[in-house]
C-alpha cells in the first residue's frame, strides 16, 4: 500500500488499482502504470459544491 | 462538554484508566480516535492545572491496549456479545432533503432555525447534458417555464461537511406518473472514471413509474435502503469523496417530488 497526495493505492493482480480516498471510500481504477495513475491524481481539483 | 485534541494515536481503554486514576477531578465523558488523532471529551472544561496534567498523561501514554479481560458470560455460561452500533459519543441523526424534479428553488434542506444547511445543491440538465441555470435577467417564472420544457435530468448533490456513519436511507416519492423516471445514487461523482470514481451506492436504476398504478390512482411510494450496518464516510474537503449524488432522469415536464431521508450517526 502506497500513498500519494493523501490517497492510498495498491495494485491488484489484474493490473487494476484499488484507491482509498480520505473519506474511507474505496474505488477501483482501470489498469494503467503507476506514473499514469499519479498523473491522474495530479489532475484532481477540489470541486465546487 | 469540553474537547481536548491530541495529534497522537492512543489506546482508548488504557488512556481512560490512566485519566480515571489521575488527579483530574472533572468527569471524563468519552474519547474518539483515529490513527493520527485522539479526542478526549470531558463533561466540563478542565482547570489549567488539570489541563497540564492531561497533557502530561497523554504525552507519557503508550499506545498499547489493555490485556483482554475474560469474556463475560451469562448464568448459563453463554458468551455475552455487545454489538457496536457507532462511535462513542455519536448520536443517531437522520437527514431529510427534498426537491421536485425540474422545480426551480424546490430544494429543502434546513436546520431547526429554518436556515439552509448549505451542504446540498439542486441542478438541472437538458437532453444535451447542458446545465440549465437561471439567467441574470430571467424571471423566476420564465426560468421555471424553461425548466418545464427542457429539463430531463434533475440531480441533488449532498456533500456533508462532517464525518458520518451511514446506515441507509428511505426515498419517498409522490406525484409520479406512468412515464419512466429513473433514480441512481453514486458516491464521489467528481472523481473521474480513470480513478474509479462515481461509485454506485444504488445500481440498476430505480424506476419511479413502479409506484404508479392507473387502476387505483396511486402515485406515491417509498423505497427503503438498509445497509444492515454502517459505512463510515469521513469529510473529505479536498477530493469530495464523501459526496453523494442523487440523479433522476425523467421526461420533460415531469413534476414528481422526492425526499431522501438518510439514516446515520454523527458526532
Amino acid at each position: 500500500m502506497s500513498e500519494y497526495k493523501g490517497i492510498s493505492y495498491e495494485k491488484n493482480s489484474d493490473g487494476t488499482w484499488t484507491l482509498t480516498f480520505p473519506s474511507g471510500l474505496s474505488t477501483k481504477a482501470p489498469a494503467q502504470s503507476e506514473d499514469a495513475l499519479k498523473a491522474e491524481i495530479d489532475k484532481l481539483e477540489t470541486p465546487a459544491q | 462538554m469540553a474537547t481536548y485534541t491530541y495529534e497522537k494515536q492512543c489506546a482508548v481503554d488504557r488512556l481512560t484508566v490512566e485519566i480515571q486514576q489521575s488527579a483530574i477531578v472533572t468527569a471524563l465523558s468519552h474519547m474518539t480516535g483515529t490513527a493520527t488523532e485522539t479526542r478526549v471529551v470531558f463533561k466540563a472544561a478542565l482547570s489549567s492545572e488539570d489541563e497540564d496534567l492531561l497533557d502530561a498523561i497523554v504525552a507519557a501514554h503508550v499506545n498499547t491496549p489493555l490485556p483482554n479481560a475474560p469474556e463475560p458470560t451469562d448464568s448459563d455460561g453463554s458468551r455475552i456479545v455487545r454489538v457496536k452500533v457507532t462511535k462513542s459519543g455519536w448520536h443517531y441523526e437522520p437527514r431529510s432533503i427534498s426537491w421536485k424534479c425540474g422545480g426551480r428553488a424546490s430544494l429543502y434542506n434546513r436546520d431547526p432555525a429554518l436556515a439552509d444547511l448549505g451542504d446540498a445543491v439542486l441542478k438541472f440538465y437538458d437532453a444535451g447534458g447542458v446545465a440549465l441555470t437561471q439567467g441574470a435577467e430571467e424571471s423566476d417564472v420564465d426560468f421555471q417555464t424553461r425548466l418545464t420544457a427542457d429539463c430531463v435530468k434533475t440531480l441533488v448533490d449532498w456533500w456533508p461537511q462532517h464525518d458520518i456513519d451511514i446506515i441507509g436511507g428511505i426515498l419517498f416519492v409522490k406525484n409520479v406518473t406512468a412515464d419512466r423516471a429513473v433514480v441512481h445514487v453514486v458516491a464521489a461523482p467528481d472523481i473521474p472514471a480513470i480513478l474509479g470514481g462515481s461509485v454506485p451506492f444504488q445500481n440498476g436504476g430505480f424506476d419511479l413509474s413502479f409506484f404508479h398504478d392507473a387502476g387505483t390512482g396511486q402515485s406515491s411510494g417509498q423505497l427503503n435502503l438498509n445497509g444492515r450496518g454502517v459505512k463510515t464516510l469521513v469529510y473529505d474537503p479536498v477530493y469530495a469523496s464523501n459526496k453523494l449524488r442523487f440523479s433522476v432522469n425523467h421526461p420533460a415536464g415531469y413534476a414528481a417530488s422526492l425526499m431522501i431521508l438518510f439514516e446515520g450517526y454523527k458526532e
